[in-house]
């Protein structure tokens, strides 16, 4: 059942993807991307990581591609029903991009051997009381310099938008 | 795992270097806000003094090595030198802005609090001891860079510059993320004491998912240090940068790039050196050959000097080449390189600053037609700084390569020596090329100093460094050695 | 229960997928989603990995992962429409990520 669910999921996702590269119009292809990072934030559930999952989806879909639909609303699009989609060398890229992912999938993958202990999150979690309890416990003892200095990071982005995002006045002095 | 105040608090004493800094962005940004009229010159020297300010709480660190918050940042002399190198690129940069962003109309508070947030981003990386910090530290870096790079907002060639940095910092990041994923995979572990420890104990290290996690950390680290396969945005992003932008990013994630990529290739996959050092010796002569070979045909001194960079950036490589053999030798040759690549490479940035004017910069080699008669003195420094670039014997340039051949050879390089020796010929001729306009050609009308106090301490100091690390390099070899003592 | 290889191929392809759109699209926007996917194809490994290793540094590393990227999202996007503001273009005709 779970392997159904997960081939499904899985399936979806990367066609989606796929539609991502190949569609012609930017905000067809954002929206096949909400696709796949819904996909992958279902897949998320399927590895014990709730919290993960919600935040994919609040971060990612509510928050990232809202922002492109946005931007994209304020630039023209007209452009980009455009007929040269790709570049000319492009049929290289493709060629070297697949054989890099059969490369992944048929040699590298099943070649390698991982120590794995999949019961050993499960009891994690259970001890903690939940996957975010857990999270929580790590991520504001262990990962607490991570947690702060990821603040700095955001505040960083603030300054640019405000900065990027002020619009000049016709005589080039900043309103 | 249990979490003790006072130990938080010991911990934040260790990064009070750090802290300084954070404070002094602080400071600024609410400067910049409670005065938004006012002139920004003030906040510049504030922004300077919290750099000086941080630099020296930074040299009383009592030498005392351990590792902080848990195993995130490590304090010990390796970073201890990268990050006394960082502060001197940043105030190096900051005394070069001082009058550059007044003349460009760019003297805001957001540029004097973007440059501390870049260097607070690379201090970090040379202190990170676990791949999440480092990331972390990249990151800040990156976007702190991209909107400096995207500073002259009317610029459409700054704008363009911001953007392919952007992208190809987004790229990197992406196939740098994958490459820790597989490596965490592997592993089990993020951190690189725990990587490290974990490979030593295993039998049989041969495992083509820790190999290909290897390979992409290096690609996606290449962005920071400018080689192949991501080197391409620098020609753009020097020519698109404000001045003194360039100049900051031609060294400060440069050597922090090399901070990082010491600490991961020696440290944490040292196991692996057979096969991260041919990866580095493929990538050493693709970099140095393609750089030097570009060069050749720039006109625009400002992508000459990227194309040059990139070529510095391949004879570092060699150096970490080397290292797999004989580390000691190898690493010292690497970051000596670094240490006086920053004196000379900031140099030949600080006097295109010079040249220009509000209207015009002087930013082709036409432009410098008989600079020896205009100003003697100014075409007397840029020469010297041009020799060290070139690696001609008196100069410290030529200690620096010195160190590297040599290294490579002890580690029976020798056809990677001779590849180094034939580009570094090459080279030649492209800076020496300079130096004929400098004083063969005819004096172009129109060509004005303007010389501020600031730039002009900022060329002495380097220029005084050049000159003292060409005359007595065995002090800074032997800090050199000294910061990696206990890394190895 | 999936083995732990169904994961890693899925994240495989996501990432290649990226690898290859990025470098053959010619709008920015375009450009920055298959950006997106390659940071989702290395989320979804970290966190499988971190699943199957019982580790919780995979799922720590993802959180701040998705952090990043917001934060990246807001840059690359105020960069982009300042751009347009300049110049009305976002496809990238001379903006060739393949030119040296």
């Amino acid at each position: 059942m779970v392997k159904l669910i997960f081939i499904i999921l899985a399936g979806i996702g990367v066609i989606a993807a796929l539609m991502v590269v190949s569609l012609k119009n930017v905000v067809h292809s954002a929206f096949c991307l909400i696709i796949t990072l819904f996909c992958v934030g279902c897949i998320f559930v399927l590895l014990h990581a709730e919290f993960l999952a919600a935040t994919q989806i609040l971060i990612y879909v509510g928050a990232i591609m809202v922002l492109v639909i946005f931007a994209l609303m304020l630039i023209d699009s007209r452009e980009t029903a455009n007929d040269r989609r790709f570049h000319h060398q492009s049929q290289w890229v493709i060629i070297v991009g697949v054989i890099l992912a059969l490369e992944i999938v048929i040699f590298i993958i099943p070649k390698s051997k991982f120590i794995v202990n999949p019961e050993k999150m499960i009891a994690q979690t259970a001890e903690a009381g939940g996957n975010t309890q857990l999270l929580a416990r790590y991520l504001f003892t262990d990962y607490l310099f991570a947690f702060e200095f990821a603040s700095l990071i955001i505040l960083v982005a603030v300054v640019a938008a405000v900065f990027l995002g002020k619009r000049l006045s016709p005589t080039g002095k900043r309103e | 795992m249990q979490y003790n105040f006072v130990v938080l608090l010991g911990d934040i004493k260790q990064i009070s270097a750090e802290m300084v800094i954070i404070l002094t962005i602080v400071v600024i940004m609410l400067m910049d806000i409670l005065a938004p009229r006012g002139d920004k010159t003030l906040l510049a020297y504030i922004s300077l003094g919290g750099t000086l300010l941080a630099a020296l709480v930074c040299c009383t660190w009592n030498g005392v090595e351990q590792s902080i918050f848990s195993g995130a940042l490590v304090v010990d002399r390796f970073a201890f030198f990268f990050k006394l190198m960082l502060f001197t690129i940043t105030a190096l940069t900051q005394l070069m802005s001082i009058n550059y962003v007044k003349l460009r109309n760019i003297n805001r508070g957001e540029f004097h609090a973007l440059v501390l947030f870049a260097t607070l981003g690379m201090l970090i990386m040379v202190s990170g001891a676990d791949l999440l910090s480092i990331y972390l530290g990249l990151e800040l870096n990156a976007i702190a860079c991209c909107v400096l790079v995207a500073f002259l907002r009317q610029n459409v060639k700054s704008n363009e510059a911001a953007l392919k940095y952007f992208v190809l910092s987004l790229f990197s990041s992406g196939i740098l993320l994958y490459g820790i994923s597989l490596v965490y995979g592997v592993t089990g572990e993020i951190n690189i004491y725990k990587i490290a420890r974990y490979l030593s104990g295993q039998q049989n290290v041969s495992h083509p998912m820790l190999h290909l996690g290897l390979v992409l950390l290096v690609v996606g680290f290449g962005f920071k240090v400018a080689y192949v396969p991501f080197h391409m945005w620098v020609p753009d992003v020097y020519e698109g940068a404000p001045i003194s932008v360039a100049a900051f990013l031609s060294l400060g994630p440069k050597a922090a790039g090399f901070a990082v990529l010491v600490r991961i290739v020696m440290v944490a996959v040292f196991t692996l050196k057979v096969e991260w050092s041919i990866l580095f010796s493929l990538l050493a002569v693709v970099t140095m050959t393609l750089g030097n070979l570009t060069a050749l045909c720039q006109e625009n001194i400002r992508r000459l000097l990227a194309y040059s960079g990139i070529a510095h950036v391949g004879y570092m490589l060699m150096g970490l080449v080397a290292a797999a053999n004989y580390p000691q030798l190898g690493i010292t040759s690497v970051i000596f390189y670094l240490l006086c690549y920053v004196f000379f490479n900031i140099g030949p940035f600080g006097i295109i600053i010079l040249l220009c004017n509000k209207h015009k910069i002087c930013e082709f080699i036409g432009d410098f037609d008989g600079l020896s008669v205009r100003s003697p003195l100014s075409a007397f420094v840029m020469t010297i700084f041009l020799l060290s670039l070139a690696g001609i014997p008196p100069m410290v340039g030529f200690v620096a390569k010195f160190l590297i051949f040599m290294a490579a050879m002890k580690a029976e390089l020798y056809w990677l020596v001779a590849i180094g020796i034939i580009n570094s010929a090459i080279a030649m001729f492209y800076y020496l090329r300079i130096v004929v306009a400098m004083y063969v050609r005819a004096p172009k009308p129109g060509l004005k100093i303007n010389a501020s106090p600031s730039l002009t301490i900022a060329l002495a100091i380097m220029v005084g460094f050049t000159l003292l690390m060409g005359i007595y390099p065995a002090l800074f070899i032997g800090f050199a050695r000294y910061s990696i003592a206990t890394l190895l | 229960m999936i083995s732990l290889n169904w994961y890693l191929v899925v994240s495989a392809l996501l990432f290649c997928i990226g690898l290859i759109g990025v470098l053959v699209k010619r709008n920015v926007i375009m450009v920055f989603l298959c950006l997106e996917l390659m940071l989702n194809a290395a989320n979804l490994s970290l966190v499988a990995f971190s699943d199957y290793l019982g580790n919780i540094q995979g799922q720590i590393f993802t959180i701040f992962n998705i952090t990043v990227a917001a934060a990246e999202a807001v840059v690359g996007l105020a960069i982009i429409i300042s751009l347009y503001r300049n110049r009305a273009m976002t496809n990238v005709d001379d903006f060739n990520l393949l030119k040296w």
